[in-house]
């Protein structure tokens, strides 16, 4: 029973760790834009896809694969921000209104990836994947990768957003958009970085994920699903919330399976999420208590 | 012949769909991402009585509509306290939840294979088993939910709905309980989702989850709001667009799974076209007020009204009208309200000044219910309202304003003030479905009065325009028409001369002397010292939290001290 | 706002001219005999679709090259239920059945057969289906399946793990549904019969690829066995994770594909299954003609999927379309094909296999094909049982 409860912390971690990236890619861009970016996943399909072009059918190898997936990310998600979600605001569109345009985008958006590559799924070849155990826990090598990586990169990014002049460029306008401007920020320009940050990031994270999961137009969907509950858990507007609300989530998703049947899981993460809608709106550790 | 009638069909179930989900989305402005669920709860309440309890036809509907409606009304509670992005996310996480039960809980549900062979039903001796003969039973359930919606949207009740989408605090403060109101348009809303719920598992024969998931929530929400939002017609318009047009593309020759992917391409792209170009949808919401009575809003008919209707105002009325004791309230480390303890004379102008950030609007939000105090108490010529509901203290003679006015924008002048007219039967499901003539009687009435209100304030020649179009003066003075309206003695109006210049000053004056003239006991929180000279009978002086002096106007602003609180120190 | 309304309405005159125009249909379709197939075009299972409707277009494109069948040329329509939306299927069967009035389908999934099914008894229409198996789908008016069930194929399984293995505790891993359930509940009873326990019995969502959680759940119950009611690529999703989770007891299903080998590479090996195989290497000269031929037109080796749905088009319609067309009737006429079918099975007629030899249908919708015990060894299936009248044979 133990061993069993170890094992299911271990992927509860390792997932939530992923989890945790995913979450604060859209976090960033949520609390510094108020934009409900829904087609955060059409970004995150489309770094993948260009991943797997790269990676199977030009033979490039996988770490450069990465790279092409962070940087198609970061150039997708600025176009969106640019294309749509701009000219919406000139015209004061509601909240449901950009909501439902961001929708649109990711419809059409998977649409036009299952046309233009058809709808089965695609491997994204390149990583041994064999069995790694330490003690009564094992895991593969791939969700090793993602432990490592995810949690590379969350230092990083707490790092910028801490130490450097742009990082706290980004907190302040995620904190008061009017008081920042008045010192100086333009918070149309940090809303192009936080779009381009966090863009880069969910196709990182989105490429780690198709490394078991395989390519489809559809890939992105759950990724962000579950970046929003981690975010809202955890509490918008704060990046370690955001971390803490990925963590929670993969474990609680995990640790059900102690008591329920494994497919289940689905649902545990939406109770979770429904359960803190209620009772803690602003979130584990909310900054913003709107 | 068949297929098109089968699509027929599915516009039908659908056009129920879009117009259950309208009351909620377009009306009331709720943001639901849950409705494939409630369908789906319907259809499986609909399946499960039918083939398990073996009930017939009529009666399964009714099962799935007494469950869903249930269910709704259950989801409303959490619903209650989020709205915007926060709703948007509530109700998909709800959404998801049922969907992963409808998969998981296989021995309820039959999981993926989901429930088939569901009983036909039996109307009139005949089966209904093809499109053809269930096509009468769509129709007729279409029109009838039509009939329904359109009835609602445009009645008493409607406004009220309206009134909860543009401002839940303006609507708490016109008397109306903004949460009777959200139960009872999410219980509306799933009732009639399950009317179609019914209708499809039947004419399937076969119902399974992949009909009731998050896809199908989105298409709902998309369709009504590119048809158009409060409007029952765009609804209509949007399903035969988005239902009927769609099943066109089957016919064209091309490779099947690209047919479904350019459909969906379309949609998507239409979605992004039309909220940059076309919001309002399709058919956009009529702004024109004209309506359900008939009545055209057509120049100063009737008189100024008798404002002395309200049977309180007599002579043993209590004095004072309203007094708070001890009023305390903290906000963590701000003392808002420090054992502040003020009376208000009756049929006198009563005046709260103070330099910014003195706690002015909290004394109006704690004396209205709006903020409950950490300790004290409020009494109204005579009862306890310190825990009251704001909307239950306006229906018991105390009424507030808003510095920032809030009218309700997307509604017409004349709606703003009748909205907040008290008894309106027509805002009761009950009497608007049976008792009609009373409904439609009452609402005539209403609108002589709340022509008379605008007339009072001098803008009655604007009761059919949209309130967004009128200039921040004309705003701050429907507001007050709008007070008015709800018939409580006691108005509290902050700051009713801010932001706008003399002219308009001098006529809101004017119309607060007459009120009080008439016998209702007002308050005023103001800045301009000038107005509160010429008004105000009684003033108060706030600062940090506390009164610190009171009398008249002319006397306290004579006193040098608190001329230096207010002004900063006094230049020599 | 007036400008809306008139393009509105416009619109909807346009849309319900069309309709009524619509729906007569070319002359031209009086001499092609159409045939339905409702497949998973899209979604995590498009793979099967693409297969299925290769093998049926093969044996379509041979027949038609020839000449036809009494002059008569085929046509396949397809229609997606979008890997199991059984919605989709039902649409899509609408508009075979109503608009082009196709006299057979051809079906896949478990859920939208099952939908399908009484729309096709009510127009009389014959449906065959190689994919789904979940025992739901026996005994149904009208629906042949030409793939042997999981109630058929799991006890075997369950035969295997108790005799060769001699697993006392047995764990399951299914698909969600009723194929995967159906193998579950089989095997659940074969293992009262043969003195075995259901440790653990755990579900996972079609397509998932992620099964930590059931597998954690199934190593803490440390079987001497994991038996699979998983199809497809899922089945070498699996293995892989299995084997990585440090699973090491041995690990049988009812179902392999080459890619699912691709996709488990070294993980699948020792992997057993009981099954109605189709070897591409063995088999008669049927057999060896269809490899060719798919070979030639698509440039890969068929697996059991694809030559299901050819063996439906070559080697169940033809000769019933043959019998029909030589007693001067018309096979596009409702109901004949499917008449036909109930004739020959009264008649014991012995419908060929593409697996080698024949195939015998019951009248109850299921099938009897050769069954035998496979384990995968190198990268390959290997014959280890035949099973006989019942029992296992041992190679």
């Amino acid at each position: 029973m133990l061993a069993l409860a170890a094992q299911l912390a271990a992927n509860g971690l390792i997932t939530g760790s992923l989890y945790a990236l995913l979450g604060v890619s859209w976090g960033l861009i949520f609390a510094t834009t108020r934009i409900f970016h829904f087609a955060h996943a059409l970004t995150l399909t489309v770094a993948v896809y260009a991943a797997v072009v790269a990676v199977d059918r030009w033979g490039v190898g996988l770490p450069a694969g990465f790279v092409l997936a962070a940087a198609v990310g970061c150039l997708f998600g600025l176009a969106t921000e640019r294309v749509v979600y701009r000219p919406l605001r000139r015209v004061d569109a509601t909240q449901l209104n950009i909501f439902l345009a961001s929708l649109g985008l990711l419809i059409a958006g998977e649409s036009a990836i299952l046309i233009a590559f058809g709808p089965q799924a695609r491997e994204l070849p390149g990583f041994p994947i064999s069995g790694i155990a330490l003690g009564p826990v094992a895991f593969t090598t791939t969700e090793g990768l993602w432990l490592l990586a995810s949690w590379a990169l969350l230092l990083l990014l707490i790092g910028w957003l801490w130490w450097t002049r742009y990082g706290r460029a980004i907190r302040a306008v995620a904190s008061n958009r009017e008081l920042a401007q008045c010192v100086g920020i333009d918070p149309e320009r940090i809303s192009l970085l936080v779009f381009a940050v966090g863009s880069a990031l969910v196709g990182v994270a989105g490429t780690l994920l198709a490394l078991r999961d395989t390519a489809s137009p559809t890939i992105g969907v759950q990724p962000v699903l579950a970046a929003f509950i981690a975010v809202f858990l955890g509490g918008i507007g704060s990046v370690l919330g955001a971390v803490l609300g990925g963590l929670i989530l993969g474990l609680a998703e995990n640790m059900g399976a102690l008591v329920l049947p494994g497919h289940w899981q689905g649902v545990i993460a939406f109770v979770v999420l429904f359960l803190v809608l209620i009772f803690r709106p602003s979130g584990l550790l909310g900054v913003r208590t709107r | 012949m068949d297929f098109w009638l089968h699509v027929l069909n599915m516009i039908g179930l659908f056009a129920i769909l879009g117009l259950s989900l309208n009351l909620l989305l377009g009306y009331a402005g709720l943001v639901s991402m849950a409705h494939a669920a409630f369908f789906g709860v319907g259809a499986y309440a609909t399946a499960l009585t039918a083939r398990d309890l073996g009930l017939p036809f009529p009666l399964t509907m009714v099962a799935a509509i007494v469950f869903t409606t249930i269910l709704a009304g259950v989801v409303t509670f959490p619903a209650l306290r989020v709205r915007g992005e926060y709703l948007i996310l509530l109700t998909l996480a709800f959404q998801m939840v049922i969907y992963g039960l409808m998969l998981s809980w296989v021995d309820l549900t039959a999981g993926r294979t989901g429930i088939s062979a569901i009983p036909r039903p039996r109307l009139l001796g005949v089966t209904l088993v093809t499109p053809a003969q269930f096509l009468p039973l769509v129709l007729a359930c279409a029109a009838g939910v039509f009939t329904i919606a359109y009835r609602i949207g445009e009645s008493p009740l409607g406004r009220i709905l309206k009134a909860v989408r543009d401002d839940e605090a303006a609507t708490l403060a016109i008397g109306k309980s903004v949460l009777h109101y959200k139960v009872l348009v999410f219980c509306v809303s799933g009732g009639l989702a399950a009317v179609a719920a019914a209708l499809f598992a039947h004419y399937q024969a076969f119902i399974n989850p992949f009909s009731f998931n998050l896809d199908r929530s989105i298409f709902l929400v998309a369709l009504v709001v590119l048809g158009g939002t409060a409007n029952p017609l765009g609804t209509v318009v949007g399903a035969i667009v988005f239902v009927g047009l769609p099943e066109l593309l089957r016919f064209l020759q091309a490779r099947q799974d690209i047919v479904d992917a350019i459909r969906s391409l379309v949609f998507g792209l239409l979605l992004v076209l039309f909220m940059r170009f076309r919001p309002e949808g399709f058919v956009p919401e009529h702004a024109r007020g004209f309506g359900w009575a008939g009545a055209t809003p057509a120049g100063a008919s009737g008189a100024i009204p008798d404002l002395t209707g309200s049977s309180e105002v007599a002579a043993d009325a209590p004095d004072p009208a309203l007094s708070a004791r001890n009023l305390r309230k903290r906000f963590g480390g701000i003392t808002a309200a420090d054992d502040l303890s003020l009376a208000l004379p009756r049929g006198k102008v009563t005046a709260l000044v103070g330099p910014n950030g003195a706690g002015k609007t909290t004394v109006f939000n704690l004396l209205t219910g709006f903020l409950i105090p950490d300790g004290g108490t409020v009494e109204l010529g005579g009862t306890d309202v310190t825990r009251r509901a704001p909307w239950r203290t306006v229906r018991l003679g105390l009424a507030r304003s808003f510095q920032d006015v809030r009218l309700f924008e997307r509604m017409t002048v004349l709606d703003n003030v009748l909205a907040a007219i008290p008894d309106q039967p027509g805002e009761r499901l009950g009497p608007l479905f049976f008792a009609p003539r009373r409904a439609a009687e009452a609402e005539r009435r209403n609108r002589e009065k709340a022509l008379g209100y605008l007339a009072f304030v001098g803008l009655a020649d604007r009761a059919g325009e949209v309130a967004s179009s009128l200039a921040f003066g004309e705003q701050k003075l429907v507001a007050l028409a709008r007070l008015i309206a709800t018939e409580a003695d006691v108005l509290l109006l902050d700051e009713p001369a801010s932001g706008v210049d003399l002219h308009w000053i001098r006529r809101i004056l004017d119309l607060i002397r007459r009120l009080v003239a008439s016998g209702k006991t007002v308050c005023i929180v103001e800045h301009n010292l000038e107005v509160v000279t010429a008004v105000a009978d009684h003033a108060y002086f706030m600062e940090a939290g506390r009164i610190i002096a009171e009398g008249r106007p002319d006397e306290l602003m004579a006193d040098r001290r608190l001329a230096e609180i207010y002004f900063g120190t006094v230049r020599r | 706002m007036k400008q809306t309304r008139l393009w509105t309405w416009t619109c909807l005159g346009v849309f319900a001219a069309w309709a009524a125009v619509a729906s007569p249909l070319p002359v031209e379709a009086q001499e092609t005999v159409k045939i339905g197939m409702i497949l998973a075009m899209t979604g995590p299972g498009a793979f099967y679709g693409q297969v299925m409707s290769r093998g049926a277009q093969l044996a379509v494109d041979q027949i038609n090259k020839a000449g036809g069948i009494g002059g008569r040329r085929l046509q396949i329509l397809i229609e997606d239920h979008k890997s199991g939306d059984a919605d989709a299927g039902v649409t899509g069967a609408r508009k075979l059945l109503d608009v082009d009035k196709v006299p057979v389908i051809l079906t896949s999934y478990s859920a939208p057969t099952l939908a399908i099914q009484p729309l096709a008894v009510e127009k009389k229409v014959l449906l065959l289906n190689g994919g789904g198996v979940g025992s739901v789908l026996v005994g149904k008016a009208t629906l042949y399946n030409t793939r042997m069930l999981s109630s058929q194929t799991a006890p075997f399984v369950v035969q295997w793990a108790t005799g060769r293995v001699k697993a006392k505790r047995v764990a399951t891993l299914f698909w969600n549904d009723a194929a995967g359930q159906g193998v579950n509940a089989a095997i659940k009873e074969t293992c009262s019969k043969f003195g075995c326990q259901v440790m653990a019995e755990e579900p996972h969502d079609i397509g998932a690829k992620n099964y930590s959680a059931q597998l954690a759940r199934i190593k803490a119950a440390r079987p001497d066995a994991l038996a699979l009611g998983t199809f497809g690529d899922d089945v070498g999703y699996i293995l892989t994770q299995a084997r990585a989770y440090g699973i090491t007891a041995p690990i049988l299903g009812v179902e392999w594909t080459p890619n699912a080998q691709k996709i488990g590479g070294k993980a699948m090996e020792g992997y057993t299954i009981a099954v109605d195989r189709f070897d591409p290497a063995s088999g008669d000269a049927k057999t060896k003609a269809f490899v060719d031929a798919y070979k030639a037109a698509y440039g890969d080796v068929p697996e059991f999927y694809a030559a299901n749905y050819y063996e439906h088009v070559e080697y169940i319609l033809r000769p019933l379309l043959k019998r029909i067309v030589d007693r001067g009737g018309d096979p596009a006429k409702a109901g004949e094909i499917l008449g036909e079918m109930e004739r020959a099975l009264s008649a014991k007629f012995k419908f060929g296999s593409v697996y080698g030899g024949d195939m015998q249908i019951h009248p109850d919708g299921t099938v009897s094909k050769p069954l035998g015990v496979y384990e995968v060894k190198g990268d390959a299936l290997t014959l280890v049982g035949r099973i006989v009248e019942g029992k296992i044979e041992s190679k």
